[in-house]
Order: structure tokens, then sequence, then C-alpha cells
């Protein structure tokens, strides 16, 4: 089959590999009809996220078409269309039945990796590096799906590849975002990042009865997706002298109830803190620019939530006091997007929730290196690159 | 380890692979993990030869027990695992490949399979084979 592979530091190619195979009784095995481009890869591509090996095959968001199934599947059959989250579950360990998909114990291949830098193991990601278990990811035209009956999605009629695909990865991580702000009627939710992930966010505060969402990120055409998609406010931090001093003006003062960060290691900004952020990295001193991170920590009123959903490494330099003596409740998780798929897609099926508008850019997968091109250089307004195998 | 990568990470790689070649030999691990199933159904897996040896594979095992505790609230029997290496093997940890081990036998008896990434997918001569822990 045709997979796209990492082959080095900013080095894909599409490659012919073999083809995966059943190799556990509870596998299922795809034909990927859509997989598509997210943020967290880049972290993979410029090389901040260690244990890539050279061939390995990327991607971790996606849906397709069931094509052979294990001895021990029950629920899943040739033909079904269905949606992946990107963290594997068992369905069995104790994470799994607190609905904790993502800190699975039993999906991991290689614990060994991920206990070195983690601690403990989370669950399985495929594509994404061999510490998050060296799994074969899903820009290719086959995939395997350890436990299928836990993690492929039947898909409804009437929900099309297009809005499925999303539900694999950035609507559950924008979710759990939004699930971790415990909001009340009224609230008011700032999110930073107006990407695939934090447009997810935004609009799941508004689902789950935010009173007003503010969008804060740099790119004109980000921010009006924000405002006409999601209905959200928008801040564009390089036009703002503040963002602090405008989302309090905006909340009477007090600040946001929640604030959501969508945005990750590679932080754009601005001021000497952000310079001194790109230095570090550029030497390899820290992994992160952590810029939107403090940001959001400081802009959050006092007893309120900090929610995490970007993708960070290491970081050294956070204002952790900020965190005590504010009395902010930070929370962060890997998205379980098994636990909401029920009420996402039943969001999706009344019409309310269509992430389909993240594609900016469709191609076949023959032409993704490309495609991770204009991604991370954001060219022609690029939000998400949506390929078919 | 790619040429590409960036002079720190090529600097640490190169320390550690010199720590692994004189560090004291360590053979033994000791490692304990709650899995969700009756103490027969555990011993029943850790006594089957073949599965012993899916649990063990790719370790260098001189020699490797189980006990099987009390039960921790839902989280299960607590399980421990010492293992003895007949090598020690550069680069990892004994505890480490104890830890592996346990996890192995955890997912066997909890999920009825072990992850694996045998015949994976990749650009690599070693593609679709079975894989090495």
């Amino acid at each position: 089959m045709r997979a796209l592979c990492w082959m080095g530091i900013n080095k894909l190619e599409v490659n012919t590999v073999p083809d995966p195979q059943i190799v556990n009784p509870h596998d299922v095995i795809l034909k990927v009809r859509l997989t598509t481009t997210c943020g967290s890869d880049l972290h993979l591509i410029d090389g901040y996220i260690p244990t890539m090996r050279e061939g390995d095959v990327i991607g971790h968001e996606y849906m397709g078409e069931v094509v052979e199934v294990g001895a021990e599947v029950k629920d899943r059959r040739v033909g079904e269309r269905v949606v992946v989250p990107s963290f594997l579950g068992c369905g069995e360990c104790w994470y799994c039945d607190h609905d904790l998909y993502s800190m699975c114990d039993d999906t991991h291949p290689k614990p060994e990796l991920a206990e070195m830098v983690l601690g403990y193991p989370p669950g399985a990601i495929p594509g994404y590096s061999h510490a998050f278990s060296g799994l074969a990811g899903s820009h290719a035209t086959y995939i395997r799906v350890p436990f299928g009956d836990v993690n492929c999605f039947t898909v409804p009629d009437g929900v099309t590849d297009e809005q499925a695909l999303f539900l694999s990865d950035a609507v559950p991580t924008g979710w759990t975002g939004a699930d971790f702000c415990d909001i009340t009627p009224g609230d008011t939710i700032a999110v930073w990042g107006a990407g695939g992930v934090g447009l997810m966010a935004a609009k799941s505060a508004y689902l789950m009865g935010a009173g007003r969402v503010i969008v804060i990120d740099r790119l004109p055409e980000r921010l009006a997706l924000a405002e006409s998609q999601v209905g959200a406010e928008t801040i564009s931090y390089t036009e703002s002298d503040s963002v602090l001093e405008e989302l309090r003006e905006l909340t009477g003062g007090r600040g946001p109830d929640a604030c959501i960060e969508a945005v990750g290691m590679e932080a754009h900004g601005t001021g000497p803190q952000y310079a001194l952020d790109r230095a570090k990295q550029a030497l390899h001193l820290q992994t992160d620019r952590g810029s939107a991170l403090r940001e959001a920590a400081m802009a959050v009123r006092k007893g309120g939530v900090l929610s995490v959903m970007g993708v960070y490494g290491l970081i050294d330099n956070f204002p952790f006091g900020m965190l005590t003596n504010k009395g902010i409740t930070v929370r962060t998780s890997q998205q379980p997007g098994q636990r909401y798929m029920g009420e996402m897609m039943g969001h999706v099926q009344a019409g309310d929730l269509d992430p389909s508008f993240l594609i900016t850019h469709r191609m076949s997968l023959e032409e993704s290196v490309r495609g991770y091109e204009m991604f991370k250089k954001k060219e022609d307004n690029c939000l998400r690159a949506v390929f078919t195998p | 380890m790619t040429p590409d990568a960036p002079v720190p990470r090529r600097l640490a790689d190169a320390a550690r692979t010199a720590l692994a070649k004189v560090r004291s030999s360590d053979t033994t691990g000791h490692r304990s993990l709650p899995i969700r199933r009756e103490p027969e159904e555990i011993l029943a897996r850790w006594n089957e030869p073949q599965l012993r040896a899916a649990i063990l594979e790719g370790i260098p095992v001189k020699d490797a027990s189980i006990e099987v505790g009390e039960p921790d609230r839902d989280w299960g029997r607590t399980v421990t695992l010492d293992l003895e290496l007949s090598k020690a093997v550069p680069d990892m940890h004994a505890q480490a490949l104890t830890g592996k081990a346990v996890r192995r036998l955890k997912a066997l008896c909890e999920t009825g399979e072990i992850p694996n990434t045998d015949f994976n997918p990749s650009a690599r001569d070693d593609a679709g084979e079975r894989a090495t822990a």
C-alpha cells in the first residue's frame, strides 16, 4: 500500500509499504477513507517529539471502512463506515472502565519507552512516535485498529465522511477541553488558538452553555472562521496592545471563568519573552514555546479553570506560583473520544455541530507531502489538509 | 538516531551509549501492577508455557516468578513480578524490562492479547515482520 512516512526531521515521503494485517483477535483493518493533518504532527515533523524512527507511517486523525475483522470482534462488520478516536482503549482496564480511554493500561506495545519520559504509559496512539506506541499511522491506504469493538464507532447514514473525520481528534480534543471547564450557563470562556482544536473547543463551549466565547489568534482568516462558524468574539494578539487588558474589559474586570489553551509547544507570540522562547528552542534548551500557556494562566479569573489541550514537551519557564496564588484549577489530558462519541455524534446528527468547515484543502495521499508543507506554513490559508488514500 | 538530529540530542545519545557500557550490570527487577482478574486466571496464564514465552519475549530471562496479592478496591489484584536477567541489556534498565513484562501479563489477563507492533507497516527493511522487544 501507499503511506506517508517520516524519513527524518522535516523530511516526509510517500512510499510503498507492506499492508497491515490482523495480528490480535480484537483487531480490525480499515480502508482509510479520509485522514487529516493535525497541528500536533508538526511537532514530530520538526523533531521536537523524540523516538521517531526513519520510515514510520504518520497520521492519527481518520475515518474509514471496515475491510477485515479479527476472530473475537463482535460488533463491527465488513463494509461499515467508522470513525476512530486517536487514542486507543482496551475497554477492560481500570482506566477504560472509568471513561479515561486515553490513559488505557493495555494498548501500548512499548510501555518502557513511555515510562522513561512520562512515568507511566498512556494509551496507544498510532502514527505518533514509538514512545506513544510505534503503531503505523493513518496516512495510508489501510490501518490496523486494535480492539475494534471499543475504538471503531459506526458513522450513521446522514453523517458525511467529512463530518465524521474530525470526531476522531479535533472535536473530542476541543470537547474535552470545554468539558474540563465545568461550564455553568452564562460563563465566559477564552480560547487560545483558532486551529481545528481551538475552534472545536469554542464550539463545544457554546454547546455546553457558555454565554460568551472569546477566541485569541493572530491569523485573520482563522479569526473570521471563529466569528462566522462558531459565533465567537475574537482578539488578534498581534493587533492588540494587551490581550490581558482586552479580556479584562470584556469581562467587566474579573477575567474569563475558564481559559482553554489549544496552541501547544510551537506557540507564536510577541514581546521579549517570546523572543527568549524562540532562542531557547532553537538552541534546544527547551522544547516548548509557552507564550500562549503563560498568557492563558495570567488571564483566567481567580478560582477559574485553566484547561490545557495543546501538546507540550519540556517547558522551563512557567509561573507556577500564579496557579497557587489565584487558586486556579489546571486540567489537561489527551482526549478520551470514546467517552464523548455518542454525545458528539448526536450533535452532528441534530445539525448543531458540523466540523467539516475545518477542511480547507482536499488532496490525494500522493500529494500529502505538499499538503503538510502548506499546513505547516499556513499557505493559502490552510487550516486542515485532508487526504484521500 | 537521524543524522539531522540536533547537536544536544546527539551528545545525549552518545553519553547514554557510553554510560550503558560502563555502568554496573543490572540484572534484577521487581515490579507490581493491579490486574483485574481472579488469582487462578492470572496464574493459569502465567503458568502456560506459550503464554509465558510471549510475556517474556525479547527479554533475556534467567528466572522469573510472580506473586498474586490481595484485591485493591476496583483496581484488581496486585501482581508482583520478580525477574532475573541472564545478561544486562544495553540502554535498558532491568526494572524497565520487568515493567514491560508485567504489563504484558496484565494486558493478556485483562484483554486476552498482548499489544505489539508485529507486521507493522513502515518504510524500513524490517517492515511487515514480527517485532522485536
